[in-house]
């Protein structure tokens, strides 16, 4: 158990930043997620602590330790990568014993822990076998049982649950919550998949070219995106980002979109520097949008593209004049393309982007 | 009709490549063998002559101490130098990877020749297993470097940093991970290595002086009688000894290794 700490840490290779000044502190016990589009520098950062890679400038500290120049054995982390990386010339029981038997314990207790750990995993009746004749699933918890074998410190998983199939990757993602909400132990999880980030994390960091942009809580950094990059790259659909004006009435903050007015909450620090006039991004979530049948009427005019049904949900794209909007309705509704229909926001999840992306509340 | 006349041909065809292979198989146990093909009564008469002659057996036993301790070397240093050139990234080094290849290519057999043997001549090497060897390893190693490599590059790297994340040191790496995946790949060049080096006749002809160093390749040379007529049955057997242990170590290497890859990384 610790606390892992990453002070301005940066690494290029040949010029290239491929990590800029990254500061984060990960809590003893926490699950912590690296979420950001490939590219973003989150598996560069997650090899730095696994020390595979050496920062160009910059420490890490794990513990109260400095390991910055330590090599990964000095360590004690575990680490599950994409592709599993199962030694293909062992069997499943000396795979899993691999970190205890570099570590010269007794025969006898690497089989017993081997043997308590498959069990915990489900894998027992598998452990004689080669990593090729077993499933991707089965390959997965193999990994994860070699990982927790040692009582490392520090979990990191790079990307571990892509190369499931849709179905065994959600069991997967309540398994390992599960798993490291048992153990206890710092977890440091790459994703580009920002629902698995929102389900699993305890906090999340949206990186985005080499630089971390925002971290925090799922549902804070899901509701209070720092620029229009995090708003777009969390939810599914994306929050809805619409060019707006500045525009307040008798005194109150509000933007007009396209002839019609939204009237903002009162009393946002941030928006006192705005003149009247400034172009705005608004951002607003589907599921925060109301829907009203019918042309006439308060909220910003558009008429129906394309009705998704989901089942709980029904996803609607809306042809408005600032742009496509997507609106999720939880009502059934009858509704067919070409539909003239009425967007309301709701006022109180309005958020606002300076039209550079920046957030102004 | 042409279904015939593309039948006829083929039997032909494969009689051409057959008969040296049957004469290999029948000559050794016929007493009176000639070029052509017979078979009359088998006798064990030619496989004894062979072992009686003294220049017979060590040619064998040369052969066998040369080619295996080239396959030993050339194996481990290749493996070892095709580890590095894959794994790690320095300055130059595709460069020296192709001028490497380029020149051992260009440079290789009769052409390379007149040069090797002044230079072992000065190292005071000639007339020695250890100068044949050496010549051996350095004329196979660019090659098998090189499919070395190429086999080094596919296996992902991701076993070895799995492994040092477990806990291992560089060189526990080496050991129980790097090595054991190499393997297979070993074992091919270990064969091409052994195979090229048991055939060689022209670089132990010219290094070696002595009969009692030459390999069996050049002791094959001594079977002919006073007049200089070759003993047709003594190198008939001689020829059939000289294909086992080639043969053998397919056998072996193929059922051991089964010239394969693991595979195990889902991509």
């Amino acid at each position: 158990m610790a606390e892992v700490r990453l002070v301005s840490v940066s690494k290029s290779f040949d010029k290239v930043d491929a990590v800029t000044d990254v500061t984060i502190t990960i809590a003893d016990g926490e699950f912590f997620t690296l979420l950001g589009p490939s590219g973003c520098g989150k598996t560069t950062t997650l090899r730095m602590i696994a020390g595979l890679e050496r920062p160009t400038s910059g420490r890490i500290f794990i513990g109260d330790r400095d390991v910055t120049e330590l090599p990964p054995k000095a360590r004690n982390i575990a680490m599950v990568f994409q592709n599993y990386a199962l030694y293909p010339h062992m069997t499943v029981a000396e795979n899993i014993g691999y970190p205890l038997r570099i570590r010269n314990k007794s025969r006898k207790d690497i089989e017993a822990r081997t043997l308590e750990v498959a069990r915990n995993l489900a894998i027992s009746d598998l452990i004689h076998r080669r990593p090729a004749e077993i499933s991707g699933g089965q390959q997965q918890r193999a990994a994860l049982a070699r990982a927790i074998i040692h009582e490392p410190n520090v979990f990191l998983f790079d990307e571990p649950l892509s190369n499931l199939d849709a179905k065994l990757r959600t069991d997967a993602r309540t398994f390992l919550k599960h798993l490291q909400q048992t153990l206890g132990i710092t977890t440091v999880y790459v994703t580009h998949d920002q629902s698995e980030a929102m389900a699993m994390s305890d906090r999340i960091a949206v990186m985005e070219k080499g630089r971390v942009v925002q971290v925090g809580p799922p549902l804070e950094v899901y509701r209070h995106p720092t620029n229009t990059f995090v708003a777009e790259f969390l939810g599914n659909p994306p929050m809805n980002l619409l060019r707006s004006t500045y525009a307040p009435v008798s005194g109150r903050p509000a933007v007009e979109i396209d002839g019609s007015c939204v009237v903002l909450s009162d009393g946002q620090a941030g928006l006192d520097r705005l003149s009247p006039g400034t172009e705005v991004v608004l951002g607003i979530r589907p599921e925060d949008i109301g829907l009203f049948v019918g042309a006439e009427g308060e909220g910003i005019a558009g008429e129906v593209f394309v009705v998704e049904p989901l089942g709980y949900e029904t996803l609607v794209s809306v042809k408005t004049r600032a742009g496509t909007v997507k609106v999720k309705t939880f009502e059934d509704m009858d509704l067919t393309p070409g539909l003239a229909v009425r967007l309301v926001p709701n006022t109180k999840r309005v958020r606002l982007f300076e039209s550079s992306g920046a957030r102004l509340y | 009709m042409r279904r015939v006349l593309s039948l006829i041909a083929l039997v032909a065809l494969a009689a051409a490549f057959a008969l040296p292979i049957l004469w290999l198989v029948t000559a050794p146990f016929n007493a009176k063998p000639t070029l052509g093909l017979s078979l009359p009564k088998p006798t064990l008469q030619n496989l004894y002559g062979v072992f009686k002659n003294p220049s017979a057996v060590t040619g064998l036993k040369n052969s066998l101490m040369q080619s295996t301790a080239t396959m030993l070397i050339a194996t481990a240093t290749a493996t070892m130098a095709a580890y590095a050139f894959s794994r790690a990234a320095f300055r130059g080094r595709d460069t020296i990877l192709y001028v490497l290849i380029l020149l051992s290519s260009v440079v290789s057999g009769v052409s390379a020749m007149v040069p090797l043997y002044v230079l072992m001549q000065r190292l005071g090497l000639l007339d020695s297993h250890a100068g044949l060897i050496l010549v051996y390893v350095g004329g196979l190693l660019p090659t098998n470097m090189f499919i070395m490599k190429d086999f080094v590059d596919s296996i992902p790297r991701a076993y070895e940093e799995a492994a040092l994340v477990d806990g291992s040191s560089p060189g526990q790496v080496l050991l129980n991970i790097a090595f054991p995946l190499c393997r297979p790949g070993m074992a091919v060049i270990a064969v091409l290595i052994f195979v090229s080096t048991w055939s060689n006749f022209l670089v132990p002809f010219i290094l070696l002086r002595s009969p009692s160093k030459a390999p069996a390749s050049v002791a094959i040379y001594s079977f002919f009688n006073e007049v200089g007529i070759p003993i047709l049955g003594l190198i008939a057997a001689y020829s059939l000894i000289y294909t086992i242990p080639v043969v053998a170590l397919y056998i072996i290497v193929n059922r051991k290794f089964g010239f394969r890859f693991y595979g195990g990384i889902k991509s």
